[in-house]
């Protein structure tokens, strides 16, 4: 059995479950705006490829301000739960690609002063896709880093080795089979969230704005089915670099695992086929329906990702139990926290209410 | 001994921590301060029904907001990341006690980027009074982010009755917390002072530059008045010898740097009453700079400062810099160090002298680098082999400054032969070489 650091002596402070189920719903919350982001300047990259300048690519620059802001404030919660729930895991992982790890930070740093510098100088630049192909590498270097993490962590037997060879902290997980199909299926996703996030909006635009609204279908829902159906191809083979027993797990041996595939790949092509029926009669109930079907696509593939992690993790240490690490619960300041998420919550819709039922003032900039 | 520990070269990972952290503190602590100072300012113009000032208080919104949002939040983003590299047994330790602190604090500043965004965007957009609103949510929001985060930074130096009682509450409410607190809302005022001075010297309207100036300079005044009282509250609550450190003790430099930041700050209100307040007229670009170059280097200090009484704690009484426990320290003296430690360089030892660097490794290198920042060979230069090993006999009894050493008689004696021959490497310091 591969060594691991001992589970910290401070008790938790909430019930496993509870942390396990915040470290789901935060980490989902997170994938939106990412999405939204990576998917988002992909678009952008290629309009200005094509010299295109559609009112897609205006919606994207309009959003992406606040995407990017929400992608880093929306990952902090998930990093929490992460390291204190999987802390003897997620710190030896890191600290072993210490350097790589790190570079994170600069890399979000530059890459979201390019983006910047992309959406206030355009007009004037005469190559506008260099910063934001920087942006764009960047923030796929920062995926790719999570793709990494999210690996080693679950594989403590690689730590020790890969620390030797090199205990500076210039190591990746490049060994790992799962990785490279891991994170283009991550990539290819965000592509395709976009894509079906622009074609609801522009379904919800269509008597307001017809113009943009058909812009924003077409091009929305052509970026939705083709990222998905490439990542038809990607998705098994993700499921292939997957150590044996995991596989199995997930092709019938384990029951709720199989059932969250069979739920998410059925969902995903259902979200498909009605987005191409929309083609033939539009009815903007389809994409709506498409885009729920598709929020179920990404909350059993989130939940398959913590499965194969516990799996993974047994697998090398089968004595790790999540629900075994010691809880002492205070649940004041929970409810504390509880009462200011929901505060928080009401006032962030009030703010947003308000930034949509007001319209740009005449004369405006 | 339960984490890998990660090698930073020349700064080491203490060092490394603070070229994040201190960027971060001076740009975290504006955001709050020109979060009270827009909307406060922009109510005052709606008042007076002032254009002008509003048209300010718009292109510097732009100005603030990227400044905060791009470079406040990563490298906020960064602090964590850096302490969770350098020092994951605490951090892993202030998660286990704080989390919904965190979490709550999570809340506080997802609140605050959605405030911030649509606060800057909303300039045209939304109704004034709409507007005014945003702003003031986006400073409570921040305000309540320090205030969070304030009891965690707290702690970590004065973690009062949690030592014992072991509540998250003790923790939280600890001895320095308040004092900490009333400080620390004095120095988001005053940066957001010097930042109105600087953005204002673009002005180019002599009257309305006048009245900003003057009025930013208020907002440095107040704070350097109420701060030195403040400050001598504050070092009250201290732990005794962290106190010690903090006004001389064994290390004079820290008493230096105590006495430059109180200085820089008296220079400050100098420049903020009789240059700003007073002279608006004369003041200038080059000079607000100065006045910014100044509070960096005060914060820098006393961020150093703080960092540098807490020593040999990581967190005061719990946990040294290196990870080990008072506790551990206790029950494991004389027992071999290397065994307990889950991450090595070498499954075992045939090589003395690759024993006595792995000894460092896990035990000094989170304080010293071998020739770098802190390093020991410049320390020990000219040492013999006997006062190595008698340093290392009464390590925490030397300044104060370090846990007792940790390990078998055979690992002191590694460490002392490998120090000792790396010693006689090293070139010397600068005068002795000639
Ligand atoms: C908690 C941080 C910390 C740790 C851990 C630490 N030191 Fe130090 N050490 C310091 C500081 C700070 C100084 C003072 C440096 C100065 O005066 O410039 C110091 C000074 C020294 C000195 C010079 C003392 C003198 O009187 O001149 C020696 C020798 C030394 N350390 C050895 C070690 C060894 C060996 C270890 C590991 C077993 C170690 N230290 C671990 C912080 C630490
Ligand atoms: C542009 C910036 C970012 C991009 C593109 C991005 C992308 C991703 C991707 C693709 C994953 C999934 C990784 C995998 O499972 O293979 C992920 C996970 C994660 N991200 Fe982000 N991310 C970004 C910024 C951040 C930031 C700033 C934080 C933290 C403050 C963060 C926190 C997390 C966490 C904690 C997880 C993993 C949760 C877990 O393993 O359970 N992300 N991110």
């Amino acid at each position: 059995m591969p060594v691991i650091p001992e589970v910290n002596p401070i008790p938790l402070p909430a019930p496993p479950f509870l942390l396990s189920l915040l470290l789901h719903l935060t980490f989902l919350l997170h994938l939106i705006p990412m999405n939204l982001t990576v998917g988002g300047i992909s678009y952008l990259l290629y309009s200005e490829a094509i010299r295109n300048n559609s009112p897609v690519a205006d919606w994207v620059r309009s959003y992406l301000p606040a995407s990017t802001a929400l992608t880093i404030t929306t990952g902090v919660a998930p990093l929490l739960f992460v390291q204190v729930l999987y802390g003897q895991f997620f710190f030896p992982a890191t600290i072993v690609m210490a350097w790589s790890w790190l570079l994170i930070i600069p890399a979000l740093l530059i890459g979201y002063s390019s983006l910047y510098y992309y959406l206030n100088k355009r007009q004037s630049l005469r190559f506008p896709w260099i910063p934001l192909s920087l942006t764009l590498f960047l923030f796929l270097y920062i995926a790719f880093l999570f793709a990494n993490m999210a690996t080693l962590m679950s594989t403590p037997s690689k730590w020790q080795t890969l620390y030797r060879s090199d205990p500076s902290g210039w190591n990746l997980n490049l060994t790992d089979l799962s990785l490279v199909p891991r994170f283009f299926h991550f990539f290819l996703g965000a592509c395709a969230v976009f894509g079906l996030v622009g074609a609801v909006y522009g379904g919800l635009l269509r008597s307001a704005d017809p113009v943009r609204a058909q812009s924003l279908l077409s091009t929305g829902s052509r970026w939705f089915v083709s990222f998905t159906l490439l990542n038809f191809l990607v998705g098994p083979l993700f499921l292939l670099s997957q150590p044996a027993p995991i596989r199995a797990n997930l092709l019938g041996a384990h029951p709720e695992g199989t059932f969250l595939l069979v739920v998410s790949i059925l969902t995903a092509a259902a979200a498909m086929a009605l987005t191409l029926s929309y083609q033939r009669s539009p009815s903007k109930n389809l994409l709506l329906i498409a885009g729920s079907l598709l929020s179920v696509t990404l909350i059993a593939m989130g939940r398959i990702r913590f499965l194969v992690r516990q799996w993974t993790i047994a697998f090398e240490v089968p004595d790790f139990r999540i629900s075994q690490i010691p809880a002492q619960p205070d649940w004041l300041l929970f409810a504390v926290f509880v009462v200011v998420l929901m505060g928080g919550l009401a006032i962030i819709f009030w703010i947003v209410k308000n930034w949509f039922t007001s319209a740009v003032r005449e004369g405006a900039p | 001994m339960n984490f890998p520990v990660w090698e930073v070269p020349i700064i080491g990972g203490g060092m490394l921590i603070g070229l994040v952290a201190i960027p971060h503190v001076f740009v975290a602590h504006l955001a709050i301060g020109g979060g009270l100072f827009l909307p406060l300012t922009e109510l005052m113009a709606y008042q007076q029904k002032d254009e002008a000032l509003l048209n300010f208080l718009r292109s510097t919104t732009r100005t603030f907001v990227l400044v905060v949002l791009v470079f406040g939040a990563v490298t906020g983003v960064g602090i964590w990341w850096t302490i969770a590299l350098v020092h994951p047994s605490a951090t892993s330790s202030l998660l286990h006690i704080f989390l919904f602190v965190w979490a709550t604090e999570w809340v506080a500043f997802l609140v605050e980027i959605v405030a911030a965004l649509v606060y800057y965007y909303g300039w045209d957009r939304l109704a004034p009074a709409v507007h005014l609103r945003v702003g003031f949510i986006y400073f409570v929001s921040a305000w309540i982010s320090l205030f969070l985060i304030n009891g965690i930074l707290t702690f970590m130096l004065t973690p009062g009755r949690w030592l014992e009682t072991r509540s998250v509450w003790d923790a939280f409410f600890n001895p320095s917390m308040m004092p900490s607190l009333f400080l620390r809302t004095m120095i988001t005022l005053a940066l957001a002072g010097i930042f109105i001075l600087i953005t204002s010297s673009r002005v180019k309207e002599e009257a309305l530059r006048h009245r900003i100036t003057k009025w930013a300079g208020l907002w440095l005044m107040i704070p350097a008045v109420l701060m030195p009282p403040a400050l001598f509250i504050y070092l009250a609550t201290l732990p005794e010898s962290a106190r010690h450190l903090a006004l001389g003790g064994p290390a004079p430099v820290l008493l230096v740097l105590v006495t430059t930041s109180i200085v820089l700050s008296a220079l400050i209100f100098g420049f903020s009453y009789w240059g700003a307040y007073r002279r608006p007229q004369h003041f200038s670009a080059p000079l607000a700079f100065l006045v910014a170059i100044l509070a960096f280097l005060t914060t820098g200090m006393t961020e150093w400062v703080r960092e540098a009484i807490r020593k040999p704690y990581v967190i005061y009484g719990y946990m040294f810099s290196n990870g080990l426990t008072p506790q551990q320290a206790r029950e494991w003296q004389g027992q071999s160090l290397v065994s307990k430690a889950k991450f090595t360089l070498q499954p075992r030892w045939t090589n003395q002298d690759d024993l006595g660097k792995e000894v460092f490794r896990l035990q000094c290198s989170s304080c010293h680098t071998l020739s770098g920042y802190n390093g020991l060979l410049p320390l020990i230069y000219g040492w013999d082999k006997e006062m190595i090993q008698t340093a290392l006999d009464r390590l925490h009894q030397l300044r104060g400054f370090m846990p007792p050493f940790v390990g078998s008689e055979e690992e002191k004696k590694a460490l002392t032969e490998w120090l000792y021959k790396e010693a006689a490497t090293y070139p010397g310091p600068p005068i002795d070489r000639q």
